[in-house]
């Protein structure tokens, strides 16, 4: 843990007492989560624990069963992820949704064009000297430099590459929370670790990030804040300095968190 | 900073590779590899093949080389160019459109009956763009809407349009439109060229600067390539899909104008088989069916050969079969060669 936790102030995002059940399997049950300005929080738990589901909930790809979101303290829901984008909140999916076929500057402003003002902006012609700067701009400020890659598809990039790529973008829309769903499943340590480094700037930017992960020295490493998933319950946050071992133990059940009020069933 | 060692690491391996087994034999096959998997391999070798036909050509026939003779190729070529041109924007969404030729049939069929009831030149041409328009709407209503696989949807619609195109004939071909105003799209001329030439080219212009320019260009790669992706990216895939539909019906429903009018006739079996042709010579271009790859400037190479190949055996004197014979081959070695390639780019 890199840093304590700021009580109550900074929260951008909460979900109360959050449920979604897929037929009789209920994957996340009464589930309350705090989201906060500048700092990592991350969602840890054994396959199937309902992280994903959780995530899922907060940024508008699946809408709760029952529980509410709150952005700002005001109660919202979203009826799909644009809503949630309109909103700022930004998601890295897992299999990261890029557009193989296609280079950073167009993924970065797929969906999000600049046109050429005037009297031809009826006509949605691209402005790909704007985006193409504004890439740049971007990737120099989170310091990811696959700059002399512009103009080379995506899916011809490393892992990392891509993995970045997708962080640049969601960071680059995103003015709230920067969801990712296991950042560094396919990613070898040198990498991953890049990629983590990437969310810790995007962090101290000032943006909540919110990151699944099933690594624990990832976890140690770069998130100020764990909640610790249990099949579909919250069963711990830990703030302050634990071990490995013993966030493996909450994880499967073989320790009971102190001072939690979620009871494993 | 990611990635920048990586990427280092990789280049020297890939500079120091070559190095260690340099046999005359290995840099041939390297050299020959890194043309093979350019990006505009398609084009170059395309635009060799071509040359290399023309060249030929002229060599074997005085007449080749006229004038006459390329604005014969152009007009013959007009038709499919016009339609392939937008073909190209279909198959690099990754959609398919086997229904053209039949909505080829049946905007000459709505056009010419609409003047034979009176109604004047820019009417008809309206009532056959408008056929376009609704069938563009009924392949998207299934295969947008309901979700049927394209290549089904429009088999259907292919045997719908053509048999509406039967019915309002009872099959008999329509011979009002000689001597009439509607003869200018097939006849007339803008400044000394003729006017379907003019309109294959504003076609394949429009379509190029769509492609290269445009919101919509770029999401049409995008949702080829992705459109999970670009889904998830906030585009409107119904809207996009509908509007690339609506472009298709309309270019065969042109097509169908022009092809009416060069005939003097509008024939309820115009164009059977021709849309394997069509989409044949984008593929030829470069264009992947798989689609999020391809250019209309490739598709016009693509027509260019193809109709070049039916000029030149013509003039050759060479039996009619012959082409058809040539015709696929070269398309089997198009796509062989592209296959070929995307292996050794996979590797
Ligand atoms: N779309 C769905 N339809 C049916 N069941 C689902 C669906 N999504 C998730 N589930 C179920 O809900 C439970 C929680 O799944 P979830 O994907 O949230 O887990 P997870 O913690 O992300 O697991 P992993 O670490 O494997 O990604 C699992 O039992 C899963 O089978
Ligand atoms: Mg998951």
């Amino acid at each position: 843990m890199t840093t304590p936790a700021r009580e109550g102030n900074g929260v951008v995002l909460s979900g109360r007492s959050l449920r979604k059940a897929y037929g009789s399997i209920v994957a996340v049950d009464d589930v309350s989560i705090d989201i906060r300005r500048g700092e990592i929080l991350a969602v840890v738990g054994d396959n199937g624990a309902g992280k994903s589901t959780l995530i899922k909930m907060l940024c508008g790809v699946t809408r709760p069963d029952a529980g509410t979101l709150l952005l700002g303290g005001k109660p919202i829901s979203f009826h799909s992820p644009a809503a949630a984008r309109a909103k700022g909140i930004e998601t890295v999916f897992q299999d990261l949704a890029l557009v193989p076929n296609q280079d950073v500057v167009s993924n970065l402003f797929l969906g999000r064009e600049i046109f050429r003002g005037g009297v031809l902006r009826p006509l949605h012609l691209l402005n790909r000297h704007e985006m193409r700067r504004r890439t740049r701009d971007q990737l120099s400020a989170l310091e990811v430099s696959i700059q002399r890659e512009a103009g080379v598809p995506i899916g011809r990039m490393s892992g990392g590459q891509r993995q970045s790529v997708a962080i640049a973008r969601a960071a680059f829309w995103a003015s709230e929370v920067m969801f990712m769903d296991e950042p560094t499943a396919a990613l070898g340590v040198r990498e991953a670790s890049a990629v983590l480094r990437l969310a810790r700037r995007v962090a101290d930017e000032g943006l909540a990030v919110v990151m699944v992960s099933h690594v624990m020295p990832h976890v140690m490493e770069f998130a100020d804040r764990v909640i610790v998933m249990r099949h579909g319950s919250r069963v711990a946050e830990v703030t302050d300095d634990i071990t490995a071992e013993r966030l493996v133990r909450l994880i499967v059940g073989a320790e009971h968190p102190l001072g939690e009020k979620q009871e494993e069933q | 900073m990611i990635d920048d060692a990586s990427v280092r690491r990789r280049g020297e391996r890939d500079s120091r590779s070559p190095a260690a087994a340099s046999t005359p034999t290995v840099t041939f096959a390297r050299a020959v590899r890194r043309v093979l998997l350019s990006e505009r391999a398609d084009a170059v070798g395309l635009g060799i093949a071509l040359l290399a036909l023309c060249a030929a050509l002229t060599h074997e026939s005085p007449y080749f080389l006229s004038a006459s003779n390329f604005s014969a190729i152009g007009l013959a070529i007009s038709i499919s160019a016009v339609v392939a041109s937008v073909q190209t924007v279909v198959l690099v969404s990754g959609g398919l459109d086997l229904s053209i030729t039949a909505v080829l049939a049946l905007s000459g069929v709505v056009a010419e009956s609409t003047l034979q009831r009176g109604a004047p030149l820019a009417v008809a041409v309206l009532a056959g763009l408008a056929v376009g328009v609704v069938v563009g709407l009924v392949n998207s209503v299934l295969i947008v809407g309901i979700g049927v696989n394209a290549f089904i949807a429009t088999i259907g619609t292919q045997f719908l349009f053509r048999g509406i195109a039967y019915i309002w004939t009872n099959g008999s071909s329509g011979a009002y439109l000689s001597g009439t105003s509607f003869n200018y799209i097939g006849g007339g001329r803008l400044l000394g060229v003729r006017f379907p030439i003019v309109l294959m080219f504003l076609t394949l212009v429009l379509t190029w600067f769509l492609m290269r320019y445009t919101r919509f260009g770029s999401r049409v790669y995008a949702v080829g390539g992705s459109e999970y992706a670009t889904k998830l990216a906030g585009v409107s895939i119904w809207r996009l899909r509908t509007l690339i539909y609506v472009l298709s019906g309309v270019s065969a429903a042109l097509g169908g104008l022009m092809l009416a009018s060069l005939n003097g006739a509008s024939f309820p079996q115009a164009g059977i088989g021709e849309e394997l042709t069509i989409i044949g010579a984008v593929l030829l271009g470069g264009t992947a069916l798989t689609g999020g790859r391809g250019t209309v400037f490739g598709t016009f190479l693509g027509v260019c050969l193809l109709g070049v190949l039916a000029n030149g055996l013509n003039l050759l004197g060479i039996n009619g079969f012959w082409q058809t014979f040539l015709q696929g081959a070269i398309l089997v070695c198009a796509v062989a060669f592209d296959e070929i390639r995307r292996k050794l780019r996979a590797r």
